[in-house]
């Protein structure tokens, strides 16, 4: 895990990608297009110095929801997650629905917050 | 000048060591039921605590809970696997399978694994709750600590008697 990343960089970060409307934490609006949403569920184990605590890592994950083949857009969220968390994460699910359209990704990183 | 030498225990060695391996599959069998106790357990708390809502219809263009009879399914399904066993190879599925079947909800059969998944991953008409993610992570490291200590426990009765 990266030491210098924080939540506030990753959600900047995902807020900058073009055509996405993102939102934080909860989504209550239904997506209509492509969308994003981010959010912390857990925290993960510490890191640890001489039995002091030295960061808290947490574990969350971010939502895509793509109408068609949008993979730059997809590779932006790569690229951001891939820059904040380096190889603390991973794509956990991908599901295309069928009434809807649309293709759900989820990307699930692990990150220190300080 | 001639020297014997003399070792006294390896036959009760040998005897320990045959024994070791007809029970390998029983001990790892044990250590494993003990891990997926408590996987088991904290999957249990995840899905007590989903949140849900009641509703006919989500309103237009807004996310949903899912409704206390979506809840009532997984709890009714969720459970440990048959446990798969190969030589001392044995190992478990905690959580909802593919042939959990199917529940009514609102006069339509749904699919329990299909419900589970929404909930886990969320959809775009509903808002996520990753219990079962959260689950194996707050639980991975108690149940490897059970699983260690049951296999010791279980390895020294056999060794000591």
């Amino acid at each position: 895990m990266s030491d210098r990343n924080s939540y506030g960089e990753l959600l900047q970060q995902l807020q900058e990608i073009n055509n996405v409307q993102f939102a934080e934490y909860e989504w209550k609006t239904r997506p209509n297009g492509n969308f994003g949403t981010i959010q912390i569920d857990f925290e993960a184990e510490d890191d640890n110095g001489d039995d002091r605590k030295q960061d808290r890592a947490w574990e969350g994950s971010v939502d895509l929801f793509t109408r068609g083949k949008e993979m730059l857009i997809v590779a932006a969220v790569e690229s951001a997650l891939e820059d904040v968390c380096e190889g603390s994460w991973y794509l956990n699910s991908e599901q295309y629905e069928p009434s809807t359209g649309l293709i759900h990704r989820e990307f699930v990183f692990q990150i220190t917050a300080r | 000048m001639a020297m014997t030498i003399k070792t006294d225990g390896l036959d009760r060695l040998g005897q320990i060591l045959a024994q070791l391996e007809n029970k390998a599959q029983e001990v790892a069998s044990g250590a494993l039921y003990e891990g997926a106790g408590i996987v088991a357990d904290a999957l249990n708390a995840g899905i007590r605590s989903i949140r849900t809502e009641s509703f006919k219809y989500a309103p237009e263009g807004t996310t949903r809970l899912p409704s206390p009879q979506e809840k009532a399914a997984l709890e009714r399904k969720v459970g440990i696997a048959k446990f798969r066993k190969n030589g001392s190879e044995v190992d478990t599925i905690i959580g909802i399978s593919y042939d959990s079947g199917y529940t009514q909800i609102a006069g339509k059969q749904k699919s329990v694994a299909v419900i589970a998944r929404s909930i886990n991953s969320g959809t775009s008409f509903m808002r996520k709750q990753p219990v079962f993610r959260l689950a194996k992570n707050k639980s991975q490291n108690a149940a490897k600590a059970a699983i260690v200590e049951k296999a010791e426990k279980m390895l020294d009765e056999i060794i000591n008697g």
